[in-house]
């Protein structure tokens, strides 16, 4: 170990240097030290951190032309009896302690020796309502010691031991500064606001830290705010639409909340609510995600290097963090957009202690279509009633309480659901002998219920037990009635058909997370989790009644049970100032069908911090997925089902190598390139022709394994400064797929394999009332498959069709894609009004190419010499999204 | 009131126009195609056979027939038989029986003379300068006997005249076979009904009596056979169609004996019989037809079905899905070579009436 902190520390040596080489240039003579700062800040992009009344009454002196920072600093704190030192993005100040050690010591009798260190812990939440914040940094400005809190709010600090002073902040927020004393839990509430530059100033947005001090490759932590910033379609902002915003995050079809992420599949993302995992995360068509913004608290996004908590997919993890709610006092608001209305409450039930928080979404089509098809059935010129409703509705509560500052507990409840009915009936007396009934509904969702206990054991170690059951389920049904009807009314020959399908998941499942910060620079997190599987991949049921015979089929219904086990372990470390090391194991076994399939999934990342503001990252993770879900389109259908390996497949796993390197500039910018490459194995897809196959009992003879290979580079340039904050994003992706029973065995490339992709986002909070942003979007098109020949049918069938000659998979790449959205917010006494325009400067984008016939006929003489009026045969392309405008009203009360 | 009903169909239909005014653009995708030999042929047990060697053309080129001529006559075609002998077949063009004004007179292709017979494997290769070369090999299947039909009579409207009769039924047929152990078997269920007779007498008052008996509709109702249906998922039964497929596998009947039950509703007949003619007895019937069929033939029925009627097809044609194509066991993937065994049991309506 000491040989390899010699090797580094030359490198450490010169990174620092290289660090304080940056350039400012400032003039002011005996003016506050406050408003001087704020200057410095804003041409060198470092937060300036120190204690309350540090700096009252200080004033400064000094003139530099683009003279390096330390050099300006070192003339303005010349006789304050102040000091600073350089961490990273932060300039800590502190009282030079030089000074005071000069001062005569009085003789006293030999103490009983000090301990060398202390550990502090607690909680880091948002005055207003009690939330966690996750994030934070806790300082100690005597040591300049500082940590950060974890998605639960908890931190840990291991500082000298004496009379602490603790500072805490957060983007957005005015920190807070606690006198500990000798307490060893200390708790901070943050208040909103932290646009003045008062005690302690942090503006840089938590991103940046996560970018520039973490081991991790291309993780995201999204607020609430952040998804409600971005522009999105028919107003209705959403945590997948926000991440497709992301450099590597393709968006799929357009208006779609589809994510595939580097070259992934749709399948291959897991989404937790509270540590839960969720299988259907998408309303009809995926439009909107099942993700009610109301009732996140907070997002965290990886999807190059993954914690070692998280496996169970291949290509990305989002872990969705709900509102606790409001401890304090009694808040909700209530939402009402084109397409769905949202309400939610929170607040005590036992205040300081308890505390609810509910949030329902619900589409409301429904309120329109109902009314108007009664009046449209109810005419008396109609012979057919015309049945149609669809709805979805999120409701997500939860119950928090604190039992005591070290230990608290919440139980939470998750619903959605989709709901689309649709069919005819003849009207009675209308069809005098003949009558026809057809209803079809489909419906689709997950319930969730959990129950979490998180208990500080020591100053050091959080622990985390959850308990959940979740159950994701679609079932199609069918139900057609057709007979005679008599002179009276009465039916005969009566014939109904009914059919009925499923696809089931209920997991039962027990997680114990444990967060120990033991000191040395370390972050150790390990835990276990158990999951029961029920898996019901397909049942289907059929029956035919008629007067005088009956017929029933049941295809095999087959549950399978698995048991999944996981283990994990890892430490995120910073030996040196320079150097953060994340390394960790990730063990699961997955039982099923009397097989167990183990894997080990090794993750480690490191970041090595170089002078200047330049760090750069590398690292490498090991990802496993026993269950998929068979996509046959780009939209989310009901019929993609869920389903485990079962058989001979073998679990499906990935090797994800990435290199990374950020600059950080003193002016706010943050420039990164992560490459990555991604190579996965025992992946599923359908075979070629698998549709010949019978749709029930033999679903899995209907895949086939192979491999894939995405590489690529995202590059990323963002700026949080002030009021303005955005980024440009591009990302470059190649992405294929090799089968040996697809596409003649030959590689193809993937359907998201969009080359090029540029995100532009820009927000900016012109002043309190108002708000607005822009994205543009521009990325290559997405890969079909374009059948270009047809082949005469030899009329063996019952219909006489050209029939389709396909000679490749995704042989034809979709026209460049861009549009750009706006939206401004307007903040009123009692809420405020989202205004927004997708597609703002309405270019139609291409979404798929069909294969039709042009508009207008033409004469054409066959080789009989026969005349006769046709239309051409031609390729379409099919457009589909215009501009679209969409105004929503929140009342906040 | 008037305005309030409007505003309810126009507010819903404002909301969800924008995200339904799809529109269509033609263009060319810029992929080069190359044209490759395409083999039809549909074998027969104990029946000679055509084959129809064509070409493959790009999609937006134009309709073959009109804008380009896809057959080709100048193709060198042979088939092989389990005894090694090769028999060269021969472009020809022969009249075709009874041809619709719109479809091509002539029946064209290359003829073999040799007929197959069950159980035989036959290969068929055609060589083109141009083109390149297509082969396909298939297998004549065995026959599976119909071993009875248990027709009835329901819903029976039945008015008697002097000289015949009118009726109005559903015939409910349940045909009976039994499937062979230790096979694979495909199946296609098919039928028919005669075409009736029409004569004239000429009386001695120099006028014309007309005798006739025919079948005048029927709507052939094939949901009432769950093996018909075993293809379709439950979602495409609800939003696809399987009227006019009646091909089923032995996946679910595998060495059992087994009544497929077939439905021709609202059959409607006419007979009228002045004479009393003895030529007008047994004229009305139903054949039904029991053909085991070559993989090849059924793999393409089932393709044809999903790209035409699945949700597979329809969700691949319009690019928002991997596209489903027709099966093909020609090696250029273009055409299909499949062969069929026929049994067939018929069934006369007349006695039914009585």
């Amino acid at each position: 170990m000491r040989k390899r902190q010699l090797l580094i520390l030359p490198l450490l040596l010169s990174a620092t240097l290289a660090m304080q080489a940056q350039r400012v240039t400032i003039s002011c003579h005996n003016r506050a030290a406050e408003s001087a700062f704020k200057e410095l800040m804003t041409q060198s992009g470092k937060n300036f951190i120190y204690p309350a009344g540090l700096l009252k009454g200080v004033r400064v002196t000094v003139t530099a032309r683009n003279e390096e920072l330390r050099t300006v600093l070192n003339r303005m704190f010349s006789g304050t009896g102040i000091t600073y030192t350089i961490r990273g993005n932060n300039v800590v100040l502190k009282r030079d302690k030089k000074k005071a050690s000069t001062q005569p010591k009085k003789k006293t009798a030999k103490a009983p020796e000090a301990p060398k260190s202390v550990t502090v812990s607690g909680f880091v939440r948002e005055k207003k309502s009690g939330e966690a914040l996750t994030g934070a940094t806790v300082h100690d400005p005597a040591s300049g010691l500082y940590t950060q809190t974890n998605a639960t709010g908890f931190y840990s600090l291991q500082t000298r031991p004496g009379s602490l002073t603790l500072i805490a902040s957060y983007p957005g927020f005015d920190a807070d500064t606690v006198s500990a004393g000798t307490r060893r839990n200390v708790n901070f509430s943050l208040r909103e606001g932290g646009t003045a530059l008062n005690e302690v100033v942090v503006t840089a947005d938590k991103n940046r830290s996560l970018t520039m001090e973490s081991p991790s490759i291309g993780a995201l932590n999204l607020s609430r705010a952040d998804i409600l910033a971005t522009p999105a379609l028919l107003g209705e902002s959403d945590v997948i639409k926000t991440l497709q915003l992301q450099p590597g995050v393709s968006a799929g079809v357009e208006g779609l909340a589809g994510m595939y992420v580097h070259g992934g599949n749709a399948d291959e993302n897991l989404y937790t609510l509270d540590n839960v995992p969720l299988y259907q995360v998408n309303h009809f068509g995926g439009l909107f995600s099942a993700f009610n913004t109301e009732a996140i608290r907070t997002v965290d996004f990886y999807k190059s290097s993954f914690p070692a908590k998280f496996d169970s997919r291949l290509s990305s993890y989002m872990d969705v963090h709900t509102r606790d709610g409001n401890m304090e006092k009694f808040s909700g608001s209530f939402k009402l957009g084109l397409t769905s209305g949202a309400l939610s409450l929170e607040g005590p039930i036992w205040k300081g202690h308890t505390s609810y928080s509910v949030a329902v979404r619900r589409s409301w089509y429904d309120v329109f279509t109902v009314p108007v098809l009664a009046i449209v059935n109810a005419r008396k010129e109609t012979d057919t009633k015309t049945i149609f409703r669809y709805a979805f509705t999120d409701v997500n509560a939860k119950i928090n309480h604190r039992f005591s500052d070290t230990s608290r507990a919440y139980v939470m409840f998750y619903y959605g659901n989709d709901f689309l009915k649709g069919g005819s009936e003849d009207k009675p007396g209308h069809h005098n002998y003949y009558y026809e009934k057809e209803v079809n509904t489909l419906s689709w969702g997950n319930t969730v219920a959990s129950a979490g206990w998180q208990y500080t054991l020591t100053p050091t170690l959080l622990g985390q037990l959850t308990a959940s059951y979740s159950h994701y389920g679609s079932s199609m049904k069918r139900e057609s009635k057709d007979g005679d009807v008599d002179d009276k009314g009465d039916f005969y020959n009566l014939s109904v058909e009914r059919l009925r399908s499923s696809n089931n998941i209920d997991d039962i499942s027990a997680r114990l997370d444990f967060d120990w910060r033991p000191g040395g620079g370390n972050n150790v997190q390990f835990g276990a989790s158990y999951i029961w599987h029920t898996f019901l991949p397909q049942r289907a049921h059929r029956s035919l009644e008629g007067d005088e015979y009956s017929a029933e089929v049941l295809d095999e219904g087959r549950k399978y049970r698995a048991s999944q086990w996981d283990f994990y372990l890892s430490d995120d470390w910073q030996p040196l100032e320079c150097l953060r090391l994340d390394g960790g194991l990730h063990f699961s076994l997955f039982n099923i069908t009397g097989r167990t399939h183990s894997q080990l999934s090794p993750r480690l990342s490191a970041r090595l911090t170089l002078g200047g503001g330049w760090a750069l990252k590398a690292g490498y993770a090991h990802t496993v997925q026993y269950v998929h879900q068979l996509q046959e389109s780009s939209l989310s259908l009901p019929t993609d089902r869920w389903i485990p390996i079962i058989g001979d497949q073998k679990p499906a796993s990935a090797d994800n190598f990435s290199v990374a390197a950020y600059f950080d500039t003193k002016a706010g910018w943050t420039f990164s390139a992560e490459a990555y490459l991604k190579k996965m194995h025992n992946l599923l897809e359908y075979r070629d022709e698998h549709y010949l196959l019978p749709p029930e009992a033999t679903w899995d003879n209907t895949l086939c394994a192979g491999r894939g290979l995405s590489r690529g580079i995202d590059f990323k340039v963002a700026r949080h400064w002030g009021a303005l904050s955005g980024h440009v994003a591009y990302s470059l992706l190649w992405a294929d797929r090799t089968f040996a029973d697809r596409n003649g065995g030959k590689t193809y490339p993937a359907r998201f394999d969009n080359r090029h992709k540029i995100n532009v986002l820009l927000c900016w909070k012109i002043n309190d009332k108002w708000e607005v942003a822009a994205s543009w979007t521009g990325m290559s098109g997405n890969r079909i498959t374009l059948a270009m020949q047809d082949w005469e049918d030899g009329g063996f069938g019952p219909w006489n069709n050209n029939m389709t000659l396909v000679e490749g998979i995704n042989n034809y790449r979709l026209p460049f894609y861009h549009r750009l959205d706006l939206s401004a917010t307007r903040h009123t006494r009692h809420g405020y009004w989202t205004f927004s325009l997708y597609n703002a400067y309405c270019h139609i984008n291409t979404i798929a190419v069909r294969r039709d016939y042009a508009d207008d006929y033409q004469w054409v003489t066959d080789q009989w010499g026969n005349q006769t009026m046709t239309l051409r045969p031609v390729f379409q392309k099919v457009k589909l999204i215009p501009v679209i405008p969409s105004v929503s009203y929140t009342w906040l009360f | 009131m008037a305005i309030l009903r409007k505003s309810l169909y126009l507010l819903p239909a404002a909301l969800l126009l924008p995200l339904f005014t799809s529109c269509y653009e033609d263009f060319d995708p810029g992929i080069k195609t190359t044209p490759k030999v395409c083999l039809n042929a549909l074998l027969t047990a104990d029946s000679t056979f055509k084959v129809s060697v064509t070409r493959t053309w790009r999609y937006d080129s134009g309709d073959p027939g009109y804008d380009f001529d896809i057959i080709l006559k100048d193709a060198h075609v042979t088939a092989t038989f389990p005894d090694g002998k090769m028999v060269e077949l021969q472009y020809a063009e022969k009249d075709k029986y009874q041809p619709t004004p719109i479809e091509d007179p002539k029946e064209r292709g290359y003829f073999c003379t040799r007929a197959p017979k069950a159980g035989e494997t036959v290969t068929i290769r055609a060589t083109h300068q141009q083109y390149g070369e297509a082969e396909a090999t298939v297998t004549i299947p065995l026959p599976v006997e119909i071993e009875s039909v248990k027709p009835r009579l329901l819903n029976l409207y039945k008015e008697e005249t002097a000289n015949g009769l009118s009726a109005k039924f559903t015939l409910d047929m349940s045909v009976v076979f039994t499937d062979p152990a230790d096979s694979v078997d495909f199946y296609l269920f098919g039928l028919e009904h005669s075409h009736g007779l029409s004569k004239y007498y000429d009386e001695p008052d120099g006028s014309v009596t007309q005798g006739y008996a025919y079948i005048s509709s029927y709507n052939e109702n094939l949901s009432a056979e769950p093996l018909f249906h075993e293809h379709m998922s439950v979602l495409e039964t609800i939003f696809g169609e399987s009227y006019g497929y009646s091909m089923f596998s032995d996946r679910q009947i595998s060495g059992r004996q087994y009544g497929l039950h077939i439905v021709a509703e609202n059959t409607s007949i006419r007979i009228n019989n002045p004479k009393h003619d003895p030529d007008f007895d047994n004229v009305l019937y139903f054949d039904t037809q029991l053909m085991t069929i070559s993989d090849s033939y059924y793999y393409y029925l089932i393709s044809v079905w999903n790209h035409y009627e699945g949700i597979g097809g329809t969700l691949g044609d319009a690019g928002l899905g991997d596209p489903v194509w027709e099966h093909s066991n020609v090696s250029t993937g273009a055409g299909v070579v499949a062969a069929r065994n026929i049994s067939s049991r018929r069934v006369y309506l007349e006695p039914l009436l009585k």
